[in-house]
């Protein structure tokens, strides 16, 4: 097979790429909040029962080894005296949101990656070009601390590409400013490991072993030919050939093939009427964003973890459209039914599939109960809209108070850029 | 009111009103709370850290978070009824 980019060259643009990541993101905020957990070892946590997992360390207790899904039991072994929080949401997206609008300022080429990353691109940008973006990315880092606050320290990586830009950012955590162009790359990669390259799992560093290749700088003068026939088997070789060489391949972005939402019960439960409740508030969030992006479904996936650590899950399409919370949860009601052998569940999730948008829509001649409902829906999400969400609930969900928690959206990344933006234009940021 | 901090182990609750001295301060928000007066004594507020707002039913909140150098205060400003309430204290050590 003949490679059309075999002789790639590394490419020796000058970067235009930041990549700006929060440290220890929801610690840090923690620590802005509150002046007293400054210095301090503080984790923010899933849960606060010896269970329960470290969500994000602070610094202090990240040079103690406590890292992102240690266990609280274990975080204490290490880290006598550190503090546990329990997340605040609403407190970490409006810091983001700022830090949004502060980026947005700069160009609009702005993609949120998760809640506390984002990447800027400023090579369309002409006005800034005249200007070294170290020079900005210093100016930025000075106004985060004047304006969101004094604590609030970000790792900035500047280079051709998004990969690069986010090795550079990590290069000296916290509070480092880095750059990796084809002037240093090799430098850069002498000093790291292949598990410090994002996107490099012990699984892929396993095969990249298996074709000889030990060290970022072995990957890097790898061929085409060995990292996509050899090591990877797929069109990844590819993609890694060029990436590592500073070309960009990670701007796609993917249109959404599905919405979902999970939990983690705190108390494995069977009863049917609880799981009921859970089931409800997850098909309401799920809904809630299916149809703020416009679109109904025409399937749904119901899977449950068992307390024993078995799974089970099953998914149909449907011949109804699934648009109104009340239509996912009687299709997600209907795969409950049918498992096999229903025992006590720890974890369940539920999403919706074959999506399509809702314009145009086939209009009704007369009043329909689908019209109805769907006014119906788009009614209730209008006012949960406006007064916040959960203010207006299906009957069902009375009685849960807080059984499931409003979580941080870690991976939700496509979601993140419209919050952050209404936000924005709620409150004048 | 405002769930999550109920769970913190270094958190008071306290949910009570108090009466609190502000300034307005330029492109720092609506007004800033420099000295909270609750059961009978004065704190004086060295550092607002975050404030951040939030939504309950139709009334929008303000939640001020910040120190006198000693104790945290967690302070929620209600923008249609105008008051103060002191929702948690802390300082900083857990329970």
């Amino acid at each position: 097979m003949a490679y059309l980019t075999e002789t790639a060259a590394i490419n020796t643009s000058e970067p235009q790429v930041m990549h700006i990541d929060l440290n220890s993101a929801f610690a840090t905020i923690e620590q802005q909040a509150n002046p007293l957990l400054r210095g301090k070892p503080v984790g923010v946590c899933s849960y606060l029962s010896p269970g329960g997992v470290v969500l994000a360390a602070s610094y202090e207790a990240k040079a103690k080894g406590v890292g992102t899904g240690t266990p609280i039991r274990d975080a204490k072994k290490l880290c006598p005296g550190m503090i546990f929080l329990m997340p605040d949401p609403d407190k970490y997206f409006y810091v983001n949101s700022k830090l949004y609008a502060l980026l947005y300022q700069y160009t609009s080429d702005l993609t949120p990656l998760s809640i506390d990353e984002f990447v800027v691109d400023f090579s369309k940008s002409r006005l800034l070009n005249s200007r070294p973006l170290v020079q900005v990315a210093r100016e930025i880092k000075r106004r985060i601390q004047r304006e969101i606050g004094t604590w609030m320290r970000v790792n900035i990586g500047i280079a051709p590409n998004r990969f690069l830009a986010k090795t550079a950012a990590g290069l000296n955590k916290p509070n480092g400013l880095d750059v990796i162009s084809h002037r240093n790359l090799r430098q850069v990669f002498e000093t790291l490991e292949l598990r410090d390259l994002c996107g490099i799992s012990y699984r892929y560093e396993a095969r990249l072993n298996t074709s000889g290749i030990f060290t970022p700088l072995q990957f890097l003068d790898a061929s085409m030919e060995t990292l996509h026939r050899q090591a990877f088997k797929s069109v990844e070789g590819y993609r890694w050939y060029h990436r590592l060489r500073g070309w960009e391949v990670d701007s796609i972005e993917y249109g959404r093939k599905s919405f979902g939402n999970d939990f983690a019960i705190y108390l494995a439960t069977s009863d049917k009427k609880e799981l009921s409740q859970y089931f409800m508030k997850l098909c309401e969030k799920t809904g809630r964003r299916l149809r703020r992006h416009g679109a109904h479904a025409r399937g749904a996936q119901l899977w449950l973890l068992y307390e024993d650590h078995t799974y089970w899950h099953k998914s149909e399409k449907t011949h109804n459209i699934l648009y109104s919370t009340q239509d996912i949860y009687a299709a997600i009601q209907r795969l409950f039914n049918k498992q096999p052998y229903p025992q006590a569940v720890s974890k369940l999730g539920v999403s919706v599939f074959n999506l399509e948008p809702t314009h145009p829509e086939q209009l009704e001649l007369f009043d329909t109960n689908i019209t109805k409902q769907r006014q119906l829906a788009k009614a209730l999400d209008e006012m949960n809209d406006r007064y916040g969400e959960f203010t207006l609930i299906p009957g069902r969900m009375m009685d849960m108070s807080e059984k499931i928690i409003k979580r941080v959206p870690f991976g939700a990344s496509k979601d993140l850029k419209g919050q952050y933006q209404q936000l924005i234009t709620d409150y004048g940021l | 009111m405002f769930g999550t901090y109920t769970y913190n182990q270094i958190m008071n609750e306290v949910n009570e009103g108090v009466d609190v001295l502000t300034v307005s301060k330029k492109g720092r928000g609506i007004v800033v709370p420099i000295l909270i007066k609750w059961r009978n004594k004065r704190y004086k507020m060295k550092e607002i850290g975050l404030t951040h707002p939030k939504r309950e039913g139709r009334i929008l909140h303000h939640i001020f978070e910040g120190s006198d150098g000693k104790l945290m205060f967690r302070l929620d400003y209600n923008t249609e009824s105008l008051q103060w309430t002191l929702i948690a204290t802390s300082d900083g050590l857990p329970h």
